[in-house]
């Protein structure tokens, strides 16, 4: 069932009707009438995961309890690593089993041993990542005694599988989500409407930007050796636009579904390209990823406090990481590889590492220079995001190679003149609300009711007319 | 909370008037036919229903479209070549078409991809490019039973024609069909194409022209699966005689040559092979 289909507005508009009219009279039927529709919105996907979605949330749940009734340390320590074990077996298996096989049988070839270890047909079950950071995390706040167990398992198992976060996050923590389960919910008439504008948001980022994005970058990264370099790099360009708009299109519309249930969410995505250097960007990318592997990696291991070189090395070690956690594959690594020498020279020059994020703030406009700086964040991005995007290494070295021509100063062969122009008005209204939690959350406010409309049905139409046969959201495969 | 309620109701009320209103708009107009996925279909239509002075007729799948645009002139060809999902149903329908605007044919070409003659019109997409597009009062009757019988079998057939159907791109949830792209697997020849081609050439028989079988180029790692497809169907329908040379014309190509596996990269370098070679 996917966010921008006919389904999903009847399954959302049926639970939201049930959960305020049905449930409305306890806390516990709410979050009961939660957990089965999130667990009924699951087995839409695949009802066979259902059952390890349980277990991991079973597991977890009664570590999470025996840790706390622990006293001493090392038995606190031993449940804490069983469930670190449990949660990245699972993941790895489902996950990483027949990318490790193959890599070791791809090594010993080179090296002409004979080895054929066999691979298995496994499905990647979906959310398999998110869902196991959050237990993760859960665990891990329970023994650093930042949180403490919830006994209800109904609690604890919605703040695992909510079904706006269920398949592709943001990524909580139970220490901002789990007391919003916890705590008695009211209808708030202004936070349903601000929900509604950012799912109308969402929906519009990910069908008229994204999909029609991912009809040019199809035909462009399907087939780079016949193409310009410059109809290559805008193939690069177009792909950033298209995978921000879709992550970020399916954020804005997980965080207003939570938001008509009276629950926020962790804020995924911050304007990112209008960041003005890497380290701003990063801070703005998903938020909710980079800050877990902030603080249950980045920091454990010692930050950016024990001197350049060792910031360094925890840097690569998260990106290195933070790419393979994004898929199975050689081209995620390169990428999070190349992501991290990005950031070397502002470590090494400590360059606005501490740098408050605020971009440009109060402006109407941007300055020239920096608007220079923007852009040049964004081709760096863009240039990486190739590696993203690419089946494989070989195909990303072609596509550079081709990039690297005299054609790249030639017209680019394909010129989608309208997509570019509905880009450019979709990055004026993120402009003008960079500062908010989403583009919608004050824009045309405090204009006329009629015009507010004109302008939401606008939205609404742009969306109509841009309909493709649905395209599932790129995080789902994650 | 019931404020929430009817202003959301008050809002959503007007949804569907604004949406018909724009799709009335699109189909009067006639603007969705350049918009929607199957456009290439409704341009082949157009073009069927056309005089022309050229009296050789090419009709083809995507790949036979590349090799012979239906968006050019040719003085001596005319390609009618658009989709594969129309079927060997959408094909004949053409070749009516082109027959009743008063055109005369020497020779139809029949350019295929080996797999796309086991259409069976049953998969998702006959759904944007069939229904769609001919699914109407016209075609209707034109239907042959054994096609009719196999589109009884996609959903929500009676609200294709919908102006909020027609004018978008939206298809019913792919859950809904058997598959995408409702083939017969590994047989060669489905029996709906089957029964298309006899119809064309009862056609040929009729007014007098002749029909050649023609494939279109093949990616190198399928031959192995097309050279074993089974064949049964044909000589089963009585027509070995039309596709006696098609199996040994193919050409297998390595995998540098196609976009996907299917679609040729520089489709013109083959036209001219085509012209002077197969369609003498």
């Amino acid at each position: 069932m996917l966010f921008d289909t006919l389904g999903f507005a009847f399954f959302l508009s049926v639970v939201f009707l049930l959960y305020w009219f049905v449930a409305n009279k306890s806390l516990s039927n709410q979050n009961t009438l939660l957990l089965v529709s999130s667990y009924f919105f699951y087995s839409c996907w695949d009802w066979k995961f259902l059952s390890l979605l349980l277990l991991s949330t079973l597991i977890d749940y009664l570590i999470g309890l025996k840790i706390h009734k622990k006293e001493n340390n090392s038995g606190r320590k031993f449940w804490l690593v069983l469930s670190i074990v449990i949660n990245l077996s699972l993941l790895c298996t489902f996950k990483y089993y027949n990318f490790f096989i193959s890599s070791f049988n791809e090594l010993m070839t080179a090296l002409k041993i004979q080895a054929n270890l066999s691979t298995l047909n496994l499905i990647l079950p979906i959310g398999i990542s998110f869902y196991t950071f959050h237990g993760l995390s859960y665990v891990i706040d329970i023994y650093n005694r930042k949180t403490e167990p919830d006994s209800n398992f109904i609690n604890y198992a919605v703040f695992v599988s909510f079904f706006p976060l269920l398949v592709a996050g943001p990524i909580e923590r139970a220490t901002h989500l789990l007391p919003q389960i916890q705590k008695e919910r009211k209808f708030d008439y202004g936070k349903a409407v601000d929900g509604l504008r950012q799912i109308l948001w969402g929906l519009f980022k990910k069908i008229v930007i994204s999909n029609q994005c991912s009809i040019y970058s199809n035909i462009i990264f399907n087939n780079p050796s016949i193409f310009s370099g410059s109809t290559l790099l805008m193939g690069a360009v177009i792909f950033a636009f298209q995978i921000y708009a879709d992550f970020s299109g399916y954020t804005d519309i997980a965080l207003g579904t939570a938001r008509l249930f009276g629950i926020e969410l962790l804020q995924n995505f911050s304007s990112p390209y209008f960041s003005r250097n890497l380290t701003q960007f990063w801070r703005r990318w998903h938020i909710s990823l980079s800050s877990w592997f902030r603080d249950y990696l980045y920091i454990p291991l010692g930050g950016s406090k024990k001197g350049k070189w060792i910031t360094i090395r925890n840097t690569m070690i998260i990106f290195l990481i933070g790419g393979f956690w994004h898929g199975a594959n050689w081209t995620f690594v390169i990428w999070g590889f190349i992501n991290a020498i990005y950031l070397i020279p502002s470590i090494l020059f400590q360059k606005e590492t501490f740098e408050k994020d605020k971009i440009t703030k109060l402006k109407v406009i941007p300055s020239l220079s920096e608007f220079f700086q923007m852009s040049r964040t964004f081709m760096l991005i863009a240039l990486v995001c190739i590696f993203f995007r690419s089946q494989d290494i070989s195909h990303a070295i072609s596509y550079f190679s081709g990039m690297l021509s005299k054609s790249t100063f030639t017209l680019p062969a394909i010129r989608p003149v309208l997509l570019f122009f509905v880009i450019g008005l979709f990055l004026i209204i993120e402009w003008k609300g960079r500062d908010q939690t989403h583009a919608l959350k004050n824009f045309a406010l405090k204009s006329h009711k009629v015009l507010r409309l004109i302008f939401y049905y606008s939205l609404i139409i742009a969306i109509f007319l841009s309909r493709t046969p649905e395209q599932k959201f790129i995080y789902f495969q994650f | 909370m019931r404020v929430f309620i009817k202003n959301i109701f008050i809002f959503l009320i007007i949804l569907p008037l604004l949406f018909y209103g724009i799709s009335l708009y699109f189909l009067y107009t006639g603007k969705y036919k350049e918009t929607v996925e199957g456009s290439v279909v409704y341009n082949v239509i157009a073009r069927s229903k056309t005089k022309w002075k050229a009296r050789k007729l090419l009709l083809g799948d995507s790949v036979g479209e590349q090799l012979f645009p239906c968006y050019q002139n040719d003085e001596t060809i005319v390609s009618l070549a658009s989709n594969e999902s129309i079927g060997m149903m959408g094909q004949y329908l053409l070749l009516n078409n082109f027959i009743n605007a008063g055109n005369t044919i020497d020779t139809l070409y029949l350019l295929f991809n080996p797999l796309s003659f086991q259409n069976n019109m049953d998969g998702r997409k006959k759904y944007q490019f069939f229904l769609k597009t001919f699914y109407t009062d016209e075609y209707k009757p034109l239907f042959l039973k054994s096609v009719s019988n196999q589109l009884e079998k996609i959903p929500y057939k009676s609200i294709c024609q919908n102006p909020c159907v027609k004018t978008t791109d939206w298809v019913p949830y792919k859950g809904l069909f058997n598959s995408e792209e409702g083939k017969t697997s590994e047989m060669f020849l489905s029996q709906v194409s089957a029964d298309c081609i006899n119809k064309m050439k009862q056609l040929s028989i009729l007014h007098n022209f002749k029909i050649l079988v023609l494939p279109s180029p093949v990616i190198l790692s399928n031959k192995q699966r097309i050279l074993a497809l089974d064949r049964s169907l044909i000589e089963k329908n009585d027509l070995t005689s039309d596709f006696k040379n098609y199996f040994k014309d193919i050409i297998f190509l390595e995998k540098g040559n196609f976009m996907d596996g299917y679609h040729l990269n520089k489709p013109e370098d083959y036209r001219e092979f085509y012209i002077s070679h197969l369609m003498k």
